[in-house]
């Protein structure tokens, strides 16, 4: 089962199993962000940069944070055409589209992590409800991005 | 860090949050400003795989530089990994930020 396949200029996505169930439903899990009140997923994904310095961070904030929600959801468009593509099969990923692929699975991973209340190492073993759907998705995730992980190390090989 | 899903995670660390610290005290006279830190604290979901590609995306260091820094991140709980004047620090954790690292910057 080879998921990804790494070629010169771009990168082969290889749907296999249940890979865009599970990607469907990460998009609905990063959609969902901040719809609850107190939801522990917005404060995960909204790091300061200055968290002992009010004025910095909100200096900070004025200036980063517009483009950061602006390319995250560029990012985020940019998988859901992806998404759109892979349901005839096999798609080819720009550099551009696998980052972004990268990164959009990485944010619901930590959004997924946050609500789960994950604080210490060894989540993936052991004690979490496997029954749980959303320790299932986080699990899933956590495999594929690893795999897409391991296909974009190869490309900054010499 | 969860090392690899589907396999026995590392040894179990608790996450260590960023704490609120006093700022030490700087002489801001020209020349005395020593830059700027961009700091990378542990998270548990984050894989080690995927924070040593990133600091080498970002940052172009090598595999064995990246990997010490993210095995400072996870045992110590946060590593420098780079210093530099504000703005370009500033820019250094907006990219990580971009990754969704959780870093932060301090006075170096």
């Amino acid at each position: 089962m080879t998921r990804f396949k790494v070629l010169a200029d771009r990168i082969e996505m290889r749907p296999v199993g249940d890979d865009l169930v599970a990607l469907s439903l990460m998009q609905d899990a990063l959609a969902s962000v901040g719809e609850e009140p107190d939801d522990p997923a917005v404060g995960r994904l909204s790091v300061a940069a200055y968290p002992d310095d009010g004025d910095a961070q909100s200096e900070y904030e004025r200036l980063m944070n517009p483009e950061l929600d602006r390319q995250r959801r560029m990012d985020r468009d940019a998988v859901a055409s992806v998404l759109k593509a892979a349901e005839g099969g096999s798609v080819d990923l720009t550099p551009t589209e696998a980052e972004a692929l990268l990164m959009v699975i990485n944010e619901a991973r930590l959004a997924l992590g946050a609500r789960l209340g994950i604080v210490e190492d060894g989540w993936g073993s052991g004690e979490r409800r496997t029954s749980d759907p959303v320790v299932l998705l986080l699990r899933y995730l956590t495999a594929y991005q690893d795999d897409l992980v391991r296909a974009l190390a190869k490309r900054l090989e010499p | 860090m969860n090392p690899i899903i589907g396999r026995p995670p590392g040894s179990p660390a608790a996450t260590i949050a960023p704490e609120r610290t006093d700022l030490p005290e700087v002489d801001e006279r020209a020349g005395h400003d020593r830059g700027w830190n961009v700091v990378v604290w542990n998270d548990p979901v984050n894989l080690m795989s995927y924070v040593v590609l990133v600091f080498r995306r970002i940052f172009g260091y090598s595999e064995e530089k990246a990997t010490r820094l993210m095995l400072e991140v996870h045992h110590e709980g946060r590593s420098i990994v780079s210093t530099a004047p504000r703005e370009k620090a500033e820019i250094d954790c907006y990219t990580l930020h971009r990754y969704a690292l959780w870093a932060t910057i301090e006075r170096a």
